[in-house]
């Protein structure tokens, strides 16, 4: 049974949005800093970034494929999610949750389609059987990749990858906004909440794609594009800086103000979340990343290329990390205090097996990466050269 | 012949996904028109006939004095002692696990736990003043005893409590 301390209400002893309610943001922000990052290249013409643009996508549509999960496990009944798509009660923030999903789910498709569409071509052409037939169907029995064509293709991507951007900005933003609106909850109650998300989630997301990146390249035994690491270097810092500025800023001005409740928040801040909020999230997730990036950025032409992949690579795993943290000290740290605002819950450890527990997580967890897996048998996922390849291997 | 070179514009596929996007949409909305049930929304945001629908679930719980039928005299034990204001499923299971149509169905399962005692016991400075609460471990030691799965009732009789201390 939990510990409560001071004035606490008997039934703010529950944390009721558990591990599943962290994990939810952390995976959108996942699909959205991907997304964005996609965009980098698709719209604002930032060519160095091509051997991921298309890796970028894909992420983005293998995490966005999971997203839900977390949260049919969080409230069960399954079968009764598709009410909301149904009679939606647009009065309720929640419900805006399937609108933006399948809006930005079939957005994201349609943009895969039309950058995979000579790859899914090609394929199909040297496939036999079945599988032919099927990817014909895909390519909607329009082998057409004359250079006209790609034209086309490209300047559709260009519309949708810039459409896809505010959508992007709104799947997460949305989910700041669940928390920034509840002005029950002094830790969760800031307009700030929707910004901040929003940073955090293109940090998560360019941070997991250097680490794919320079995983699947060693595996591959491809040389590291150190101009493609070194932008998204850049980019990654620019968009830390922002994200960390504003969590701080946000804790600053509550402790500025010493209004009310920052008596919780402060002792909240500085006892059951010590660990999780200024060991993980500030010092070992933001300020070594900050400097380690920093390094990079400014030293990278005096910096010899494993050095800066390794720094990078920390860095970005450090920031994974982070990122994550922040969702647990939002979702949980909400929780960890009662309403009176004078009382608090000692801990809350999810267990290993249980419905919301963190067997459960890691599982949600991997399945993207399998999909990532699969899609990588079916088309050449890293960069125009990879295409190449793909395609000499069938002449 | 004149014939007229045709200049070809090579969006053949574009069109086709059009065409499958304003096809996916018009399904969208069909299925939603067949899906949306009927009566929703005369009221507001719900489903007129719910209402009617709760009204024909059979309760899971029974009344306050549900169980006085057949246990009359725990009843009036209760009644009399310091869990008064309790009703008996507040503590046990519902009544619907237990009788069927007005029959004993199964045994009603008994929950002996300390935290059972302690969901209302345990101190929480939040409660009302008087309210009896205890810190179990402070408490044990105050009175001697050894903690255990079912600790508090070595001492209290759970239908009342604080007559009959062992």
């Amino acid at each position: 049974m939990p510990d409560m301390t001071g004035y606490a209400f008997p039934n703010d002893i529950h944390i009721g949005w558990t591990l599943m309610v962290v994990l939810y943001p952390y995976l959108t922000g996942l699909v959205a800093g991907a997304f964005i990052c996609s965009s980098l290249y698709h719209v604002f013409g930032r060519k160095e970034l091509a051997p991921i643009a298309r890796i970028s996508l894909v992420v983005s549509a293998c995490f966005l494929a999971v997203a839900p999960l977390p949260l049919l496990i969080h409230l069960g009944h399954p079968e009764r999610a598709f009410n909301v798509l149904i009679t939606p009660n647009f009065e309720s923030a929640m419900a805006g949750f399937g609108i933006v999903f399948g809006l930005y789910l079939v957005l994201v498709m349609l943009e895969i389609y039309f950058v995979f569409r000579k790859d899914i071509i090609l394929r199909a052409r040297r496939s036999r059987g079945p599988l032919r037939w099927i990817l014909a169907a895909v390519a909607l029995f329009t082998y057409d990749i004359s250079e006209e064509a790609l034209a086309v293709d490209e300047k559709i991507v260009r519309v949708l990858a810039g459409v896809g951007i505010p959508a992007a900005c709104l799947l997460h933003g949305y989910v700041g906004f669940i928390f920034g609106a509840l002005k029950s909850n002094p830790w969760w109650s800031t307009p700030l909440m929707p910004i901040i998300f929003l940073f955090s989630a293109v940090v998560s997301g360019i941070a997991l794609l250097i680490v794919l990146y320079q995983i699947a390249m060693r595996f591959r035994g491809t040389p590291i594009d150190q101009n493609c690491l070194r932008s998204m270097a850049g980019w990654l810092w620019l968009f830390l800086i922002v994200t960390f500025s504003l969590e701080m800023l946000e804790v600053i001005t509550l402790a500025y103000e010493r209004s009310e409740e920052w008596e919780v928040i402060g002792y909240l801040l500085s006892h059951q979340l010590s660990f999780s909020f200024i060991s993980v999230q500030v010092v070992a997730g933001s300020l070594i990343p900050l400097i380690l990036l920093m390094v990079v950025v400014l030293m990278s032409g005096h910096m010899k290329a494993p050095l800066l992949n390794m720094l990078t690579f920390v860095a970005s795993g450090l920031l994974l990390m982070q990122v994550f943290s922040m969702r647990w000290n939002v979702v949980i740290g909400g929780q960890m205090f009662s309403k009176s605002l004078r009382g608090f819950r000692l801990d809350y450890v999810p267990e290993f097996f249980e419905k919301e527990g963190t067997a459960v997580a890691i599982v949600i967890c991997i399945v993207p990466f399998l999909l990532l897996l699969v899609a990588d048998r079916l088309l050449p996922l890293w960069s125009q050269a990879d295409a190449k390849a793909h395609q000499d291997e069938s002449s | 012949m004149g014939e007229t070179v045709k200049k070809e514009r090579h969006t053949k596929h574009v069109y086709r996904v059009l065409i499958i996007l304003g096809l996916m949409t018009i399904v969208v909305f069909a299925v939603r028109y067949v899906l949306i049930p009927e009566g929703w929304g005369e009221y507001g945001n719900f489903r007129t006939g719910a209402v009617a629908d709760m009204l024909e679930i059979e309760p899971v719980h029974g009344r306050w004095d549900g169980c006085k039928k057949c246990h009359p005299d725990q009843w009036e034990a209760v009644r009399t002692a310091d869990h008064a204001t309790l009703s008996c499923e507040s503590c046990h299971e519902p009544l619907s696990f237990h009788v069927e149509n007005g029959r004993r169905k199964t045994p009603m399962p008994t929950d002996r736990s300390y935290k059972l005692c302690a969901r209302c016991h345990r101190r929480i400075q939040g409660r009302p003043e008087g309210f009896p609460q205890v810190k179990i471990d402070d408490h044990l030691e105050e009175m001697g005893g050894e903690f255990g799965p079912e600790v508090c009732l070595d001492c209290h009789a759970s239908h009342a409590p604080l007559e009959g201390l062992r």
